[in-house]
């Protein structure tokens, strides 16, 4: 039944392809005179239009405020982010990596010019005291080259 | 106002200038929608909404000798958004009843006979018919657009002829 249909274009009479010919024409020049109402229908939507378009302008110069304001929290945060992890970081070197190194040099720099013997770790009870080691003269020539 | 200078009063917003262009195309857009759809309420607002369309994109528009056909092609596919909406744009061949009417065969149609004609054929043929016919789309276009297979639109177009045959009187002229 369908090969039929398809060729039924193939068998129409003289007078359908005539009519069909007619209504491809008559379609082209169709008009038809819309509602009156018509046009106020579309100046509402239009109007609709314009009063959402400021909206756009003032989201942009909204958009633009915030990508100031973000800048300026960023940079807030960057700058608070260096201060605090500073902070702790000058905390550790003092009490845990450079504090026993800058100690024991200092102990060893003042002891060496007061004529005592360099600190040795693990050793400072008995050589820190100073009845166990008496000044002698060569502490105070160290001293004055200093 | 020429065509371009309306097209650039459109687009800065004038009012004046898209009334006159509603003025100048809404007849021929209410022609095409009527085609397509029955409802004299639904093809108004399908003309509305497809000149808001043209409107609002009049600055895509590349080449404005081609404008009455970049608007009916507008009108039609709102059209056939309507028609999808309501789920009726295809109905099956063997569902739709064909009565046989009397009519005489007048080859000097105007408005009212066309649409009185089109009026006349289920959706589904009716669309077809419009596309085909009326708009020149291929098969395979219309198949695209429609979400249908190629043969089913063919087979709604020699439905659609045969049931204007049919309203034409040459019913019995037609080899089955």
């Amino acid at each position: 039944m369908k090969s039929d249909h398809l060729n039924t274009n193939d068998t129409l009479n003289q007078t359908y392809q005539l009519f069909e010919k007619g209504l491809v024409k008559a379609s082209d020049s169709l008009s038809i005179q819309p509602n009156p109402d018509s046009w106020n229908q579309l100046e509402s939507m239009i109007d609709t239009d314009k009063r959402q378009s400021p909206r756009r302008t003032y989201s942009l110069s909204q958009w633009i405020k915030y990508a100031v304001a973000a800048s300026f929290v960023l940079a807030v945060g960057v700058y608070g982010i260096n201060h605090l992890s500073k902070a702790p970081k000058l905390v550790q070197e003092d009490l845990g990596v450079d504090a026993a190194p800058y100690f024991t040099s200092y102990l060893a720099a003042s002891h060496h010019i007061a004529g005592y013997a360099p600190v040795l770790e693990g050793s400072r009870v008995n050589k820190l005291s100073p009845q166990n080691v008496p000044i002698n003269a060569a502490s105070e020539d160290t001293f004055m080259e200093l | 106002m020429d065509l371009n200078n309306l097209v650039e009063e459109c687009l800065g917003g004038n009012r004046t200038a898209q009334k006159q262009f509603y003025d100048g195309f809404a007849p021929f857009l209410l022609g095409v929608c009527a085609r397509y759809l029955k409802n004299r309420m639904e093809a108004e607002d399908a003309m509305i909404m497809s000149i808001h369309k043209a409107l609002t994109q009049l600055d895509r528009l590349r080449d404005r000798s081609t404008i009455k056909g970049w608007m009916r092609r507008i009108a039609v596919n709102e059209c056939l958004m309507v028609l999808r909406k309501k789920h009726v744009v295809i109905l099956d061949a063997d569902q739709v009843v064909i009565q046989s009417q009397d009519s005489d065969v007048n080859l000097d149609l105007n408005a009212s006979d066309i649409l009185s004609l089109l009026a006349h054929l289920p959706t589904g043929y009716r669309t077809v018919f419009n596309l085909y016919i009326l708009e020149g789309y291929t098969h395979k276009e219309i198949g695209e657009m429609l979400g249908i297979s190629l043969n089913t639109s063919k087979s709604q177009l020699i439905q659609a002829r045969k049931k204007l045959a049919q309203l034409m009187g040459t019913q019995n002229n037609l080899t089955a």
